[in-house]
């Protein structure tokens, strides 16, 4: 054992303007749980510009000490850039300090950097995982137990992750309940991670952003989705949709059959391969719900399923429902919201 | 959703398009008070229905399945949902092009249909994406069309239920059919419960399932067809509609094509046979697509994606045209390809209707709609009756050989004497060790294996020289040996031994069993004093006459069950053994018929006990020129008349073993039957062919006692020439009506009042001499014409065909049976016969059950 | 140019998803299989791109049973030109184990003068989706690797990249060779052709059973997640359910009155 942190368990925590990102917080909760069930040191590591600014604000969720890196402003302190930089300086980590556990949000920047700390470092990584625990009879230095997500969440997997050093991340939604009450807050111990020596891996960089196209609300973050599957029929009906979307100040989404048949661009796409919503109501048309589509929409408060099947899957995971046929229904809830002068909520 | 009502008039379990017609049809005929269910959602519930291509060939392969068919399709015309695009088959080899002059010759005797072989070139005309090369011609069926089943079915549902007689609820699995004594009660369901006592499976692949629940089985299992679907098409992106050009089908690779909107889906009868098992059906949760939607298997379809891209390169050639539907469509297959329909004989008032065709359902629903309402089944119906089957056809392992040997067989040029290989040795005759011995060539019928002739009969050949008039075409000769005729002529020169073990038989027994079988019968059976019939005069039909004086209560009467509209449903031989015992004896493949009709026509009072014998006799034939001097010899009995009167019956010995001997004169001169118990068949017939030795006695086989020797005797066939509506009148068997009553007195009397539009006449082939100048022989169902091709129609428009055919070698002429419209039914009418597309002149011979061939004096005993 | 394309087979799910008895598999005894839905996308991008750079070849590559190879013929069929399987029983690898496997096989190809200028993977398999595959490929290769990839373009020597970021899309340089990780929405993967199909199936798979190397997790069992058992609350039938549904998008505060 080498250094500060041997044994211990680490937090890769992601934040913007200073503030820890909500994801990596609830990775923080799981990994409490791990450490205390350990007996270990929760420590956390923080890369980039606002790195030190977000690791005392850590200091409030009970962490003691955080690694930080590239803390400068401008290119220095923008390590994503080079995706190939934030995975090295956690390997360096895991190297010099073999921590018990590495553990980060199953975000994509948090995956893929875990991942490719993994892979220098050639420990294990069990991805988006639900908990982890030790495993029952087994050495907690050498093995711990895991519940991770297979088919994006559709079915769960009991694992063994077997090392003195392993990596974990933590999917969306795990870690909200359950959490370990925060230790009192102190300002943390700042260490800054040494520099492994050498040039950095910057043969693939980021060389432009291309914004969002301004206006129009964004799949991901809309309030309200009006999903068309295969029950809209063809292209030409969607027009439906859309309208119904506009008076609720929403936007479109849709099922893998219509980008498969080419009715819609993927990115409108709900499910596992396509984008994760979670709006306060989904209004799934003529969607029969596809467990792939299911993943992609869970995240909803609410789902209102509308569609001639009483007995179609997604009928199983909706909070509201109407049996009928949509090119009867949607017209008549837009007529319905059209007399009655509905406009979108706040 | 409403409610499940408690009871119901009727309980129909399905919605596809056979259950959906079918519950049209019972509101039509009066029934109210329907329950539909299915467990799945409408307007597509799941099933075969769904994924069908929903063809429709107009002609279809026989004269039934057309029948059908062309009702069908006036019905999907009234709601809208058929399309007529034309049909049309490819022919890649000669022999195939020969098949559709054949068919098109079946075709005119069916009705006013078109269809015309067409060349390469027209067919490139027609279908400009077909790569003609490689084809010799095809045929074209210009009223074939594709049919929205799911929209039909929808339509129907909704007119039921508007006219107030349906309930019909989907998503509502059936958990149990409730049984209560061998009679249904009604079902359970995931919803509640329904009472009702007519319950009617239309499940499709869940047939066999849901009819277990009721301690019942039906024999048919689910099956699987490939099909995928192919597109964008480049040469549909334009064009408007879902189809336009004709249905393509290639009999050789077995796989069609249809377009359907921008893509052309082609579906295989091609593959491997893949059949499936009830509980291997996922469920609608279950399934990605239907249940009946099953995974693809692509190695299986390759074979048939070269057919589909050799004729169709233009369209398929095409990296842009991707296959984007693939599926193992799941639907039923049953033993003999047809339709199974009637009531569940474990359990009445359960109904099947099951491996109906979308081109079917809507006919079928309306012929069981009738039956069920009117308890009188159609005869339209009798080749797919539930009730066909005899116990080794319900078996599960011949139910699959057979449905897996009529897969590959799918589309083969159907010959009428074909035989098939799988499942055979059913059941053997008690003298079948013998028979074999002799090299019988053995052909099935009911499961019997029956000789059609024996090659231990050779050397006859040398014997009767070109007198056994040979065939030379391949066609004419399929499972025919000119042994058969010699067979026949040493049959009139000597005597001819026949093993009779596989024909059907029934013991009648009981106080009331005389008195009832008269009831069923055309002819006078007698009732409990005896000889009743002798003193009403002539039994009806010239065989049946008793003649001299009847020797007591023992007699043998030929006689018919009809039904109530006078059809006839068999001929047959009824044996008054004793007063109150009697044996009712048909054709083998009467066996299955006559139980049911008998069976349902029992007495419940318990004065008649019925008992299928069948099997349990051995019976043994003899018949020809010196049969009579065969049968003394064997028995011991003395045979010259008046001892031994037509229709006599008498206890002898026969090589040790009691037998009783019956004179039937089955096959026109004087004839004996022997009936024996099972057991003692082989040494009887040991001593019958001993005793024949010097006799010239031979063993014969089918092909010369049921078509050669039957037809110069002007005699009918059992199977052949009952067909088509034609009553015994127009069969020409019909005699003097007697008075006591039996069931179809009344539309027999009709029959006689109005007389015959046709008569069934004998004729004889003038010059059998074809397009090569080789001797063709024609085989059965052929159209009949006057010597200008015009095809022969009756007043009541019945087209007139060949309903079996046969050497007579002791004219040295092929013979022809038909039904001739009455203006031609005279002897010496001149008119042809077409026989793969080309005319052969034909002359009437004989009208009505008039011999050919008259037995030669010393025959007439 | 060359290009490796590593592809999984995996069941097709519908609306339900069954275990097996033990709990180690889905039973998939009613569904069909598939390449993995992001690697479908892999393997149209292949031939897409060698089809334009008007020479090369494109390989498929699959660690997994002997049915596997239905996924090579499937990925041979849409314009594919070589396969290589990597055959096992059945068993799931873990990723330290398949990312191994696979190394071996560009390594092998490298030794027969095949240079992959791409080796493509898809972002996750739809079943296992562990995320590592790709970048444990990359980094025992050293070589550039980018995941998450739904947009790239060849420019000679190097490939432009783009991927959703946290504010928009983000665009790289990767410089060949390298390791791509790419999602579904790349492209539109193409449906095989019947002539596609009838070549594919001419194509010799080159098959070996590799070593499996020890690494991690361990799969213990699979189970479903247990359902809420709510019951859908329905609003209505048909058109007449409109004002029903109106009065809860009113309650929900997404529409104001």
């Amino acid at each position: 054992m080498s250094g500060l942190g041997a044994g211990a368990v680490i937090v890769f925590v992601e934040h913007a303007t200073g503030e820890p990102a909500p994801a990596s917080l609830a990775a923080l909760a799981v990994a409490r749980g791990l450490a205390d069930a350990l007996g270990a040191p929760l420590e956390a590591v923080a890369l980039g510009e606002g790195a030190v600014a977000a690791a005392s604000a850590l200091g409030a969720h009970g962490l003691g000490v955080v690694h930080v890196a590239h803390d400068d402003k401008g290119d220095a302190g923008r390590p994503f850039d080079t995706p190939a930089l934030p995975g090295r300086l956690l390997a360096h980590l895991l190297v010099t300090n073999a921590p018990r556990a590495l553990i980060a949000a199953a975000t994509a920047r948090g995956t893929e950097t875990l991942a490719y700390a993994a892979a220098l470092t050639n420990l294990p990584l069990a991805a988006a995982c639900t908990q982890v625990s030790a495993a029952d009879g087994e050495d907690p230095a050498r093995a711990l137990s895991v519940t991770r997500l297979r088919w994006g969440g559709s079915v769960l997997e009991e694992a063994r992750l077997d090392g003195a050093t392993v990596l974990l991340t933590v999917a969306d939604g795990a870690g909200a309940d359950g959490a370990v009450p925060a230790p009192p807050a102190g300002a943390p111990r700042i260490i800054t991670l040494a520099d492994e020596g050498g040039q950095p891996d910057t043969r693939v960089r980021l060389v432009e952003r291309v914004a969002s196209a301004a206006g129009g609300v964004s799949l991901a973050e809309a309030r309200v989705v009006v999903g068309g599957g295969r029950g809209v029929g063809g292209p030409d009906a969607f027009g439906l949709l859309e309208e119904l979307a506009a008076l609720l100040g929403g936007t479109v989404g849709v099922s893998r059959v219509v980008t498969g048949a080419g009715w819609r661009p993927h990115s409108e796409q709900v499910g596992q391969t396509g984008t994760r919503i979670s709006p306060d109501l989904y209004i799934a048309c003529g969607i029969s719900g596809a467990i792939q589509h299911i993943v992609g929409c869970r995240g909803a408060r609410a789902i209102l399923a509308i569609n001639t099947d009483r007995d179609a899957p997604i009928m199983a995971r909706a909070t509201y429902a109407v049996v009928g046929d949509l090119h009867a229904v949607v017209p008549a809830i837009i007529a319905e919201l059209r007399r009655r002068g509905a406009t979108p909520g706040a | 959703m409403a409610d499940l009502p408690s009871r119901a008039r009727a309980i129909i379990i399905g919605g596809g398009i056979m259950g959906s017609a079918l519950v049209h049809h019972l509101a039509l005929q009066g029934w109210s008070d329907l329950v539909l269910v299915d467990q799945g959602p409408f307007p597509n519930t799941g099933g075969s229905t769904g994924h069908s291509s929903a063809m429709v060939w107009l002609p279809e392969a026989s004269r039934v399945l057309t029948a059908a068919s062309v009702d069908s399709v006036r019905q999907y015309k009234e709601l809208g949902v058929h399309t007529t695009v034309g049909g049309l088959d490819l022919g890649r080899t000669p022999e195939r092009i020969a098949d559709y002059r054949r068919r098109i010759g079946f075709i005119r005797t069916w009705g006013d249909f078109q269809a015309a072989l067409l060349s390469p070139a027209e067919i490139r005309a027609l279908v400009p994406y077909l790569d003609d090369s490689v084809l010799l011609g095809g045929l074209y069926l210009p009223s074939t069309g594709v049919v929205d089943a799911i929209r039909a079915g929808t339509l129907m549902r909704e007119a039921a239920t508007a006219a107030g007689a349906l309930q019909a609820f989907p998503l509502t699995e059936v958990l149990g059919i409730d049984v209560d004594q061998d009679r249904v009660t009604g079902i359970r369901t995931d919803r509640g419960a329904i009472r009702s006592d007519v319950v009617i499976l239309c499940g499709g692949v869940w047939g066999p399932k849901l009819a277990a629940m009721a301690g019942a089985s039906v024999p048919f299992t689910p099956g699987i067809q490939q099909l995928v679907s192919v597109g964008p098409i480049a040469a549909f992106a334009n064009l408007p509609g879902e189809i336009d050009f004709p249905i393509i089908r290639d009999s050789d690779p077995r796989i069609y094509a249809r377009r359907v909107g921008g893509d052309m889906e082609v579906g295989s009868a091609g593959h491997r046979p893949m059949l499936w098992d009830a509980d291997r059906i996922p469920s609608l949760a279950e399934a990605t697509l239907t249940p009946t939607e099953l995974p693809f298997t692509a190695d299986d379809f390759d074979a048939s994606l070269e057919s589909a891209l050799e004729l169709f390169p233009s369209l398929f050639d095409d990296e842009r045209a991707g296959i984007r539907y693939a599926i193992n469509g799941l639907s039923s297959m049953s033993a003999d390809g047809l339709p199974i329909i009637g009531e569940q004989p474990e359990v009445r008032g359960l109904w099947s209707a099951n491996r109906v065709d979308i081109k079917m359902a809507p006919a079928v629903a309306r012929t069981l709609a009738t039956w069920l309402v009117r308890g009188m089944p159609e005869t339209a119906l009798q080749p797919f009756d539930l009730a066909r089957f005899l116990p080794h056809e319900r078996e599960t392992s011949y139910v699959k050989a057979r449905a897996t040997e009529m897969w590959t067989r799918m589309y083969e040029r159907l010959h009428p004497a074909r035989e098939l290989s799988s499942a055979r040795d059913q059941r053997h005759s008690p003298v079948h060790d013998r028979l074999v011995a002799l090299g019988a060539q053995l052909g099935e019928q009911a499961g019997w294996e029956i000789p059609k002739w024996y090659a231990a009969n050779e050397p006859l050949l040398d014997v009767y020289g070109s007198r056994v008039l040979p065939r030379s075409h391949e066609w004419d000769a399929r499972w025919w040996s000119p042994i058969a005729n010699a067979e026949h002529l040493a049959l009139r020169d000597g005597a001819g031994i026949e093993d009779l073990s596989s024909q059907a038989m029934f013991e009648v027994t009981g106080p009331a069993a005389a008195a009832w079988l008269d009831g069923l019968s055309v002819s006078a059976i007698g009732g409990a004093e005896g000889a009743a019939g002798g003193a009403e005069g002539a039994a009806g039909g010239a065989e049946g006459a008793a003649g001299g004086a009847a020797a007591g209560p023992r007699r043998a009467v030929r006689t018919w069950l009809l039904d109530p509209a006078g059809g006839v449903v068999d001929d047959v031989l009824v044996v008054r053994v004793e007063a109150a015992r009697l044996l009712v004896l048909g054709s083998p493949a009467s066996e299955a018929r006559l139980a049911q009709w008998l069976t349902r026509h029992l007495p419940t009072d318990g004065t008649v006990s019925l008992h299928n014998a069948t099997g349990a006799w051995a019976a043994l034939g003899a018949w020809g020129g010196h049969a009579r001097e065969l049968v003394a010899a064997a028995t011991g009995l003395d045979v010259g008349e008046p001892a031994f009167p037509r229709g006599g019956v008498w206890d002898a010995g026969l090589g040790g073993a009691a037998v009783l001997v019956v004179r039937t004169d089955r096959l026109g001169g004087p004839g004996w039957e022997l009936l024996l118990r099972a057991d003692d068949g082989v040494r009887a017939w040991d001593a019958l062919v001993a005793a024949g030795g010097p006799l010239g006695g031979v063993p014969v086989g089918s092909i010369a006692t049921a078509t050669t020797v039957r037809l110069e005797a002007g005699l009918r066939s059992r199977s052949l020439d009952y067909v088509g509506g034609y009553g015994l009148v127009e069969a020409g068997v019909a005699g003097p009506v007697r008075e006591s009553p039996f069931v179809g007195r009344d539309a027999l009397l009709a029959q006689v009042a109005a007389g015959p539009a046709a008569l069934l006449c004998t004729l004889g082939v003038d010059d059998q001499r074809g397009p090569d100048g080789e001797a063709r022989f024609m085989q059965g169902g052929e159209p009949v014409t006057t010597r200008d091709d015009a095809i022969l129609v009756d007043a009541r428009g019945r087209r007139s065909f060949v309903t079996s055919a046969g050497s007579a070698p002791t004219l040295g002429r092929h013979l022809l049976t038909a039904y001739l419209p009455v203006e031609h039914a005279r002897v010496g009418a001149p008119l042809a016969v077409q026989y793969f597309g080309m005319p052969y002149p034909v002359t009437v011979l004989a009208v009505g059950s008039d011999p050919v061939v008259e037995p030669s004096p010393r025959t007439r005993a | 140019m060359n290009i490796l394309v590593c592809v999984k087979r995996v069941p097709a799910t519908g609306g339900r998803v069954t275990l097996t008895g033990d709990g180690l598999a889905i039973d998939a005894r009613f569904l069909s299989f598939t390449i993995s839905p992001h690697e479908e996308c892999a393997v149209e991008e292949a031939v897409r791109l060698v089809e334009a750079s008007g020479g090369g070849t494109t390989t498929v590559l699959t660690l997994g049973a002997e049915a596997a190879a239905d996924q090579l013929r499937d990925a041979l069929a849409v314009g594919m030109t070589r396969a290589i399987h990597l055959v096992t029983d059945g068993e799931d690898w873990d990723p330290m184990a398949t990312a191994a496997a696979i190394v071996g096989v560009v390594r092998a190809d490298a030794a027969e003068g095949f240079d992959h200028d791409l080796v493509l993977f898809g972002n996750e398999a739809a079943d296992s989706g562990d995320y590592q595959v790709p970048i444990r490929v990359a980094a025992a290769l050293d070589r550039p690797w980018l995941t998450g990839v739904k947009g790239l373009d060849v420019e000679g020597t190097s490939v432009r990249a783009r991927r959703d970021g946290t504010r928009g899309q983000e665009v790289y340089h990767v410089p060949l060779p390298a390791v791509l990780a790419v999602r579904e929405g790349l492209n539109r993967p193409r449906y095989p052709s019947i002539p596609g199909r009838l070549r594919a199936k001419k194509v010799a798979i080159m098959a070996t059973r590799p070593e499996r190397q020890v690494g991690g997790p361990t799969m213990i069992r699979l189970r479903v997640p247990d359902e809420e058992d709510a019951q859908v609350h329905v609003l209505g039938t048909g058109a007449e359910a409109a004002p029903a549904v109106v009065d809860l998008l009113e309650s929900l505060g997404l529409v104001n009155p």
